[in-house]
Parts: C-alpha cells; structure tokens; sequence
C-alpha cells in the first residue's frame, strides 16, 4: 500500500500538481527543504511550501530515477533538469524522503543542492 | 535468502557502514563497496570509482575533524535500493564546528553497496566550510 502511495506522490510531483499533493498529506504534515530557510507544519503549509519551491524553476523536467517504501517511510530519487527562475539552465539530483502513517504522508524533507538558484 | 532476510542484510549494512565512517575505519568502510563500487559524494562532480578512489575520499575526510558525530535518522531499503537520512556534525581542530544533513542513495550489488550517492546542499556546505 505504501508503495502505491509514494509512487503517487512521485506522480503528483512531476506534474507539479501540489493540490494533488495536499490530499495524500495527514493534517499534522511537516516539510523541510534544503531550497528554503523556512519549514512548514500542516498539510496546508506544506502544500504552499511545495508550491514556492516549484516557482524557483522557470521551466521543470523532472525524471524519477527510483521509488522506494516500506511500512513507516519512502522516498524517491529524480533528476530535474531545467531553467531556474533566474533563467540558469540546470541539471540537479533531489532525494525527497516521506514518513508515512495510515496511508498518508507525515513528513516531506527534500534534499538537493541549491548552487543554481543561489546565483 | 528470503527477501526479509535480504533487507534485513541490507539495512545492516547501511547501519553497520556508517558505524564504521564514525570509528574511522577504512579498510572496513571501503570493504562495504563492491570492487567496482562507485561513490559520489556533495562537492565532486562526479562519482568515484572503484576502492582505491574510494579510499582516498575517507583517508582525506576523516582526519579533518577533530571530532565528528553522525546519526542516521532514518532507513529505507525497498528491494535493491536504500535511502538513510543523516545528521553530520563537527569539529575542526581550530574549533570551527560544521551541521550537515543529507540523504544517501544506495544501490546494492548483493551483499554489498553497488553505488552510493549522497543528496545534500552542496551550496551549503562550502559556504560553512569555507571553500
């Protein structure tokens, strides 16, 4: 079951779809991403977190190199390739880890370097 | 071996890797990769192959600080492949204190780790080293 639910997430997450995103999070969701200084805690600051960290990218490829779960957390690992806002062309790695719960996501924490968007 | 058993193995050996980065053992850090292993760690640009090259990474690293402590915050193995979050703080000999925290990506090849990747703000990561 979890691993229906990551590969969703993964889905939603390519096509940007942070709405789509926000119906599989528990209300009590937390995210934290290396692309911002700020943290957000319930599914609806997450939702507008995942949002502004999309906006860093003019335009967005995103390729998903693995889906991973098992019973409490998952995790998916994808290559995006693209023009940040800035309009740097660009090619970075991103690790997004998920805790789970009761066929929701818990925790979101993204882990990618920021050089391109630091320019 | 049943799957269980095979990600059971897996974990441990992530568990059991970062240990040994911790104690500063590099023979048995290096022994976790295949022969033809590759490691990429944050600030290379590409990915380091073989024991020999991986070696040299560690026996660069670990004399760095004088102290350092990494806890693995979470594991995930999921067939043949496996992702840990880590927190990395430490100490330079001059006092300097560094807090990263990445994630690894593991491909295991059987018994041992095919390649290792780490996720991390590379950005980040130069700026409180300094380079």
């Amino acid at each position: 079951m979890n691993r229906a639910l990551v590969e969703q997430f993964a889905a939603l997450h390519v096509a940007g779809d942070t709405a789509g995103i926000a119906a599989l999070l528990a209300p009590s969701a937390v995210m934290q991403t290396t692309l911002s200084a700020l943290d957000a805690t319930g599914a609806r600051e997450v939702e507008e977190l995942l949002a502004t960290t999309l906006q860093l990218w003019g335009d967005r490829h995103e390729t998903v190199v693995a889906v991973l779960a098992d019973a409490e957390s998952g995790g998916v690992e994808s290559t995006v390739r693209g023009t940040t806002a800035a309009g740097a062309l660009t090619e970075v790695g991103v690790v997004t880890a998920l805790g789970l719960a009761d066929g929701q996501i818990t925790s979101i924490r993204v882990y990618c370097d920021t050089t391109p968007f630091r320019a | 071996m049943s799957e269980a058993t095979t990600v059971t193995a897996r974990r441990a050996l992530i568990e059991r890797y970062f240990a040994l980065v911790g104690a500063g053992e590099i023979d048995a850090v290096v022994a976790c990769f295949a022969e033809d292993g590759s490691f990429w760690p944050p600030l290379a640009p590409q990915p380091l192959r073989g024991h020999a090259a991986i070696r040299g990474f560690f026996e660069g690293l670990i004399p760095l600080f004088e102290q350092r402590h990494e806890v693995t915050t979470r594991v995930v193995v999921d067939g043949d492949r496996g992702l840990s979050e880590l927190v990395f703080d430490a100490t330079f000999p001059d006092g300097r204190t560094v807090h990263f925290e990445n994630c690894n990506s593991f491909t295991f090849r059987g018994a041992l780790f095919g390649d290792v990747r780490v996720y991390a703000d590379a950005a980040e990561m130069r700026r409180q080293l300094g380079v």
